[in-house]
C-alpha cells in the first residue's frame, strides 16, 4: 500500500478548450506538510476542486488514502477524513458562528469537542455573531476550526492564512505544525506567501500551466539548487552546451547567472573550465526557485 | 442538519407568502358579499400557490439567500460540497423540505381562509376543502419540480424566468398550437374539487409525473455538474 495520502497521475482538465491541468503528477506523503505553489491561474484551485470531487477530470487518476477518488462514492468516503478550507473562506452568511459549528458537527462522528473549545478560545471567535459580519480573517479562523475539529487525517487548505494579521498567521502556522506533529495529520496547502511555505512545509510542488514543474522535499531542493554568479573576461562560446542540471542561464553583458537544480559540482567544474571566469556560488531559497521557474525572462539563454 | 440549513434559508420566504395569502383572504372576505367566494379564492390564490412553489424550490443544492442577497452566498456552496455526503442527499433533502414547506403553507393558508372567511365555510364542505388542498399541493409539485430542475443549472433570476416561461409560456404555446385553451395546472383552477366536487386524478397524476421527471432530471444534471 502506498504511503501517499494524495496521488495524482497525469491529470488533465480543460474548460472550454483551455487547459487548466495538463498532465499533473503529484504525490503527498502521509503525515507531511506539503506546500502547493503556483501563480494565479496555474491550476492550484482546479487541482483542489478535483481532489474534493467538485469537478471531474478529463483524464488521469486521483487517489486519496489509497482509493480511487475520481468517482463520487469513494470521494465522499475520503471527504469524511478531510478538512477543507476554501479559497474565498465563504460560509453560510446567515448563520452565527455557534450555528455553523452545530451544523457541521453531526457530519463528522469523530468531532473533537476539546479542540472546538480550544480553537474557539484561541481564535477568539464570537459565537453569537453572524458569519456575514465577520472579517475575512475571522472567517479563515472559523473555517480552520471546522476543518481541524472533526479529526481530519488530511487538511486541504486553499490559502489558509489569507486575510489574517501577522500575529494570527504565526498562531495558525504554529498550530498547523503542532497538528501535523501530534496527530500525524497530513497538511496540503496552497499559498502565495512563500515565506510561510518555507517556514512550515516539508515538501513542495510548484505548478505552472497545469503541470508540476518542481516537486520534492524542500530541504533537498534547497540543498540541490545552487546559483552561480559568473563574471567572464571573454564572450561565452556560442556553442556552449551546459551539463545536466542547469535550469536557467541568464546573461547581462559579461555577467552570467546560472541556476542549477542538481549536479552543482559538475556545473561548477564546467564554469571553472571557462577561461578567465570568476565564479561565486550561492544557496537558493524557495522564492528564488519559484520565481526562476514561473517567470519568463527575456535575458534567459536556457 | 441539512433540514436546519434549508429552514434557515427559506423560512422568511414561506412567512412572506403566508402574509400575502392572509391579504388575499382578507380580500375574499370583503368581496364575498357580491361575488362567489370560492371562485374569488381560486383566482386569487392560484398565482400565489405557483409563486410559492417556485420560490420554495430555492437554488437546488446551492446556498439560498434567506432574505436579501448576502455576500458569500455563492462561495459557501464549496463548503457544502466539501461535506461528506452525496449530491443526491443534498438535492433530496432540499426537495423534500421544499415540498414539506409548500404543503405547510397550503394547509395553513387553507385553514386561515376557512377561519377568516365564514362565507367559505358556508359554501365549501370539509371534503372539498381537503381535496382542494391535496390537489393544489400535487399541482404545485409540478411547479416545484420544474423550478428545482432549472435551479441545477441556472442562476436564481434566470431560474425564475425559465420556470415562468415553462409554466405560463408553455401553456400559451400549446394553446396556440392546438387552438384550444390549455391549462398545465387545471387541478388548481377549472378542475379544482371546489368547482367539480371530485378529485381531478388525471390532472394531479400528470403534475406528480412532471415533478418526478423534473426531479430525476435535476438529479442527473447534479451528477455531472461541475462546480
Amino acid at each position: 500500500m502506498s504511503d501517499c495520502v494524495i496521488e495524482v497521475n497525469a491529470l488533465k482538465k480543460s474548460f472550454g478548450g483551455r487547459p487548466a491541468l495538463n498532465g499533473l503528477d503529484l504525490r503527498v506523503p502521509a503525515g507531511s506538510i506539503f506546500g502547493f505553489l503556483g501563480r494565479n491561474g496555474a491550476g492550484k484551485t482546479t487541482t483542489i476542486k478535483t481532489l474534493m470531487g467538485m469537478i471531474r477530470a478529463d483524464s488521469g487518476a486521483v487517489r486519496l488514502f489509497g482509493a480511487d477518488a475520481g468517482e463520487p462514492a469513494p470521494n465522499i468516503a475520503a471527504r469524511q477524513r478531510i478538512g477543507f478550507v476554501t479559497e474565498d473562506k465563504d460560509l453560510y452568511p446567515y448563520m452565527t458562528v455557534e450555528q455553523i459549528v452545530r451544523f457541521t458537527r453531526p457530519f463528522f462522528p469523530q468531532w473533537r469537542d476539546d479542540l472546538e473549545r480550544r480553537y474557539l478560545k484561541m481564535f477568539d471567535l464570537p459565537l453569537k455573531r453572524k458569519v456575514s459580519d465577520l472579517s475575512k480573517g475571522t472567517r479563515s479562523k472559523l473555517m480552520l476550526l471546522l476543518a481541524i475539529c472533526h479529526g481530519a487525517e488530511l487538511l486541504i487548505l486553499d490559502e489558509p492564512t489569507d486575510g489574517l494579521d501577522p500575529a494570527a498567521i504565526e498562531d495558525v502556522l504554529r498550530e498547523l505544525v503542532a497538528i501535523a506533529a501530534s496527530q500525524g495529520t497530513t497538511i496540503f496547502f496552497s499559498s502565495h506567501q512563500l515565506p510561510e511555505v518555507e517556514q512550515i512545509a516539508e515538501s513542495i510542488c510548484i505548478i505552472d500551466k497545469g503541470r508540476a514543474i518542481v516537486s520534492g522535499v524542500l530541504d533537498d531542493l534547497k540543498q540541490y539548487y545552487q546559483r552561480f554568479q559568473i563574471v567572464l573576461e571573454h564572450e561565452l562560446p556560442t556553442s556552449m552546451r551546459w551539463v545536466d542540471g542547469v535550469e536557467h542561464v541568464r546573461q547581462e553583458g559579461r555577467t552570467i547567472s546560472i541556476l542549477a537544480s542538481r549536479n552543482a559540482d559538475a556545473v561548477e567544474g564546467q564554469i571553472a573550465s571557462l577561461p578567465g571566469a570568476t565564479v561565486e556560488r550561492y544557496p537558493v531559497g524557495l522564492k528564488e526557485i519559484f520565481l526562476e521557474h514561473v517567470r519568463s525572462d527575456e535575458n534567459a539563454l536556457v | 442538519m441539512l433540514w436546519y440549513k434549508a429552514w434557515l434559508e427559506t423560512r422568511w420566504r414561506a412567512l412572506f407568502l403566508l402574509t400575502i395569502i392572509l391579504f388575499v383572504v382578507a380580500q375574499i372576505h370583503s368581496h364575498s358579499k357580491t361575488a362567489n367566494a370560492t371562485v374569488t379564492l381560486l383566482h386569487g390564490l392560484e398565482f400565489i400557490w405557483i409563486v410559492n412553489a417556485m420560490s420554495l424550490a430555492g437554488s437546488g443544492i446551492r446556498t439560498d439567500s434567506p432574505f436579501r442577497v448576502l455576500k458569500g452566498i455563492q462561495g459557501s456552496m464549496y463548503f457544502t460540497l466539501s461535506l461528506p455526503m452525496s449530491r443526491l442527499r443534498l438535492l433530496a433533502t432540499r426537495a423534500a423540505f421544499g415540498l414539506f414547506e409548500i404543503a405547510a403553507v397550503i394547509i395553513i393558508g387553507c385553514c386561515i381562509a376557512g377561519l377568516a372567511a365564514p362565507e367559505l365555510r358556508a359554501q365549501v364542505t370539509l371534503a372539498d376543502a381537503i381535496g382542494y388542498a391535496v390537489a393544489t399541493f400535487l399541482s404545485c409539485s409540478a411547479v416545484f419540480g420544474i423550478s428545482t430542475m432549472f435551479a441545477t443549472f441556472l442562476d436564481q433570476q434566470w431560474q425564475i424566468f425559465a420556470s415562468m416561461f415553462a409554466i405560463f409560456g408553455g401553456s400559451w404555446i400549446v394553446s396556440q398550437i392546438t387552438g384550444s385553451h390549455f391549462d398545465l395546472l387545471p387541478a388548481m383552477s377549472t378542475a379544482s374539487p371546489l368547482e367539480t366536487h371530485v378529485m381531478p386524478w388525471a390532472a394531479v397524476s400528470a403534475s406528480v409525473g412532471i415533478c418526478v421527471t423534473c426531479l430525476l432530471a435535476a438529479w442527473q444534471i447534479e451528477k455531472v455538474r461541475q462546480y
